[in-house]
């Protein structure tokens, strides 16, 4: 497939949905109506095979967002330089609307976690996160998003609040930001404070995309709710309406929903992404499009 | 005195994969509180998901000795010998060594060349691609001149041999084929992907000799003199045939063409 | 380039017996078109956090400890080793699912 025979590459203010291997063949026989699918770079970086098949299938009909989960951002270490051109290489071939990684980390010497870590939130922190976004813009040759994570603990050492942490790091590298609000959701339950607080004080006007999932209820020693981001579930309703808040507040951006274990029937799936496309297209309808982020 | 950010990371991720209980010092719930469960979260994450990627990798070894058995190997293997790079299908180079290695799998000699086996598999799905013309090249070269050919062997394709029957096991435990009873004796296995299908034949000693041959760049006549010098009877066109139908031999190489 | 044991008729003539008998252009690859074989038998990387609080890693399991009492309980059960012991497989459980 050439290029030239694709879809352009510009993610709408739509619904998206993740894409999953079991939904391959079935998306390309219905060529379901949606915004853009996301990837997850890690899943594409073989030399060849039907992942690379299906997806170049995709991308010939849909605008693709890539989405890294192994880069380490917020890690104390380099970036895994290998890694970053195997991103490079995923990114330049399959030319997504946007790219985005987390405010977490996953690697240290030598190990790959797997998992999507916190960190405090200090000045020897900040300046190492940004260093690292500036590396990937630069190697990406373009503005990457910064998504807030979902957390279960908090630092001792941390001195700056998320939210200022997120518009130092933009004001800094020039980066955009991921605004998952079911992460929000869980990390505000989880340390009991206020979500609606939190995006009150979050720089929306920043935001290039937003994440919606499912997440899975549980519990601390002390009876508190822990809430664990498992993507597992339908959005809950709490995370749909700070989602319409939001979208109220800043027009129309892409939103992808994210459902990633316990992965349902496809209707299923394509049914929460109306949902978000109703919200999207209601918005729309009065007026004050979102504008794209500088 | 504040600990570097370093250090806070350090202590985390050194608590990530061990057996204890330990909570790193410095993180706390809500209520400024060290909290076990709160840090079980992120552990459980990560030794569930990357025992979770094995057995994804390593589906027949999941199914020979069931989920609770092999999720407790793939969490020792954890442990042992973590990822060093993001991409978890290309995570468990290590797991055939481990499984032959592992004391309490000693009955079970046939594990770690199934092991094997599974991960030769998953490097030709991941394989780069190729086109396979072999053949028609084949019919193309004069007759006085097959004795120079050499071939490309096709990137994915690699073979196993094992004293145990794998191709049975790996069969009757991957694709769900039909259960019967399991040949004693040892089976070469080659292992190619010439399209979107992983192929995975069953091959004579004799074939996976030819195939180590070419795959060394040895021409074709040299590899038939060397296949009659080692095994009496030794049937070149059976042998090619089984290479040329599986894809393994892509491409035919001359050296002035 | 000398050739003392293969002569170059009977190189033509197994080559020629293993070309006609190769379907075109390879059966093998013809399936290509047929639905994704094993698309999910690999690992996959994504985002999510696992099942909770009740941790993979905290099994009594330990084989460090000295306290592996696990055993096998798939279809390794079922089959013993070749040689000496004959196996079968005809007795495996159907119902365990495929990864």
């Amino acid at each position: 497939m050439s290029q030239s025979e694709r879809i352009s590459a510009t993610v709408p203010a739509g619904a998206g949905l993740g894409l999953k291997a079991d939904h391959y063949a079935q998306i390309l026989e219905t060529k379901p109506a949606l915004g853009f699918f996301e990837v997850h770079a890690e899943n594409y970086m073989g030399a060849g095979g039907p992942p690379h098949a299906y997806l170049e299938a995709i991308r010939a009909r849909y605008p693709i967002s890539l989405h890294g989960v192994g880069l380490s951002i917020g890690g104390m270490q380099p970036l895994n330089k290998d890694h970053l051109q195997r991103v490079k290489q995923v990114h330049d071939r399959y030319q997504p609307g946007l790219f985005s990684e987390h405010l977490a980390w996953s690697s240290h010497q030598p190990a790959y976690y797997n998992d999507l870590l916190p960190l405090p939130y200090t000045e020897e922190t900040f300046q190492r996160v940004a260093d690292h976004i500036d590396e990937v813009q630069q190697v990406l040759g373009r503005q990457m998003l910064l998504e807030n994570p979902s957390t279960y603990v908090l630092f001792e050492d941390s001195v700056i609040e998320e939210t200022d942490f997120l518009m130092r790091v933009v004001d800094k590298t020039g980066c955009g930001l991921l605004l998952d609000v079911n992460n929000v959701f869980v990390s505000a339950t989880n340390s009991g404070r206020s979500a609606s607080e939190y995006l009150a004080s979050f720089p929306v006007e920043h935001v290039g995309e937003i994440h919606l999932g499912g997440h899975a209820p549980d519990e601390d020693e002390q009876g508190h709710p822990l809430l664990i981001d498992a993507h597992d579930r339908e959005v809950a309703d709490p995370v749909w309406h700070l989602y319409r808040a939001v979208i109220d507040r800043v027009g129309a951006v892409p939103t992808l929903i994210e459902w990633d274990a316990e992965v349902p029937a496809w209707e299923v799936l394509y049914a929460e992404a109306q949902r978000a496309q109703a919200i999207l297209t209601q918005r729309q309808k009065q007026g004050a499009s979102y504008a794209q982020v500088s | 005195m504040p600990r570097s950010a370093e250090q806070v990371l350090a202590s985390f991720s050194g608590n990530l994969t061990r057996s204890d209980f330990l909570v790193p010092t410095g993180l706390v719930g809500r209520d400024g509180e060290t909290s076990q469960r709160r840090f079980e979260v992120y552990r459980n994450n990560v030794l569930s998901s990357l025992s979770a990627a094995l057995a994804a990798n390593f589906p027949a070894i999941q199914r020979l000795l069931g989920e609770e058995y092999f999720k407790a190997l793939a969490v020792e293997f954890v442990r042992q010998s973590p990822p060093t790079q993001p991409v978890l299908s290309e995570y468990g180079a290590d797991f055939p060594e481990f499984v032959r290695s592992f004391p309490p799998l000693a009955d079970y000699p046939y594990l770690g060349d199934v092991a094997s086996l599974e991960w030769v598999w998953l490097k030709a799905y991941h394989g780069a691609e190729l086109a396979v013309t072999a053949a028609e090249q084949l019919k193309e070269v004069a007759g006085e001149r097959l004795n120079e050919v050499r071939f490309k062997v096709h990137p994915t394709a690699s073979s196993v041999i094992s004293q145990f029957p794998i191709y049975e096991i790996f069969k009757v435990n991957r694709d769900g084929a039909a259960a019967t009873p399991v040949a004693g004796g040892g089976q070469g296995v080659l292992v190619v992907r010439p399209g979107m299908h992983v192929v995975v034949e069953q091959v004579s000693p004799e074939t996976l000799f030819l195939f180590e041959q070419l795959k060394q760049g040895v021409s074709l006549g040299a590899a038939a003199e060397a296949g009659l010098s080692q095994f009496p009877g030794f049937d070149l066109g059976s042998c090619l045939s089984s290479l040329l139908q599986t894809g393994a031999l892509a491409q035919v190489l001359m050296a002035d063409t | 380039m000398s050739n003392k044991g293969v002569s170059a008729a009977v190189l033509a003539g197994a080559v020629a017996a293993a070309v006609i008998s190769v379907n075109a252009p390879t059966a093998a690859y013809a399936q290509a078109k047929e639905k994704c074989y094993g698309v999910s038998l690999a690992g996959e990387n994504d985002c999510k956090a696992g099942a909770g609080t009740t941790c993979a890693g905290t099994s009594t399991v330990d084989y460090q400890g000295n306290a592996w009492t696990l055993v096998p309980k798939g279809t390794c059960e079922t089959m013993e080793l070749p040689g000496g012991r004959q196996g079968s497989l005809t007795e495996l459980d159907r119902d365990n699912p495929e990864a």
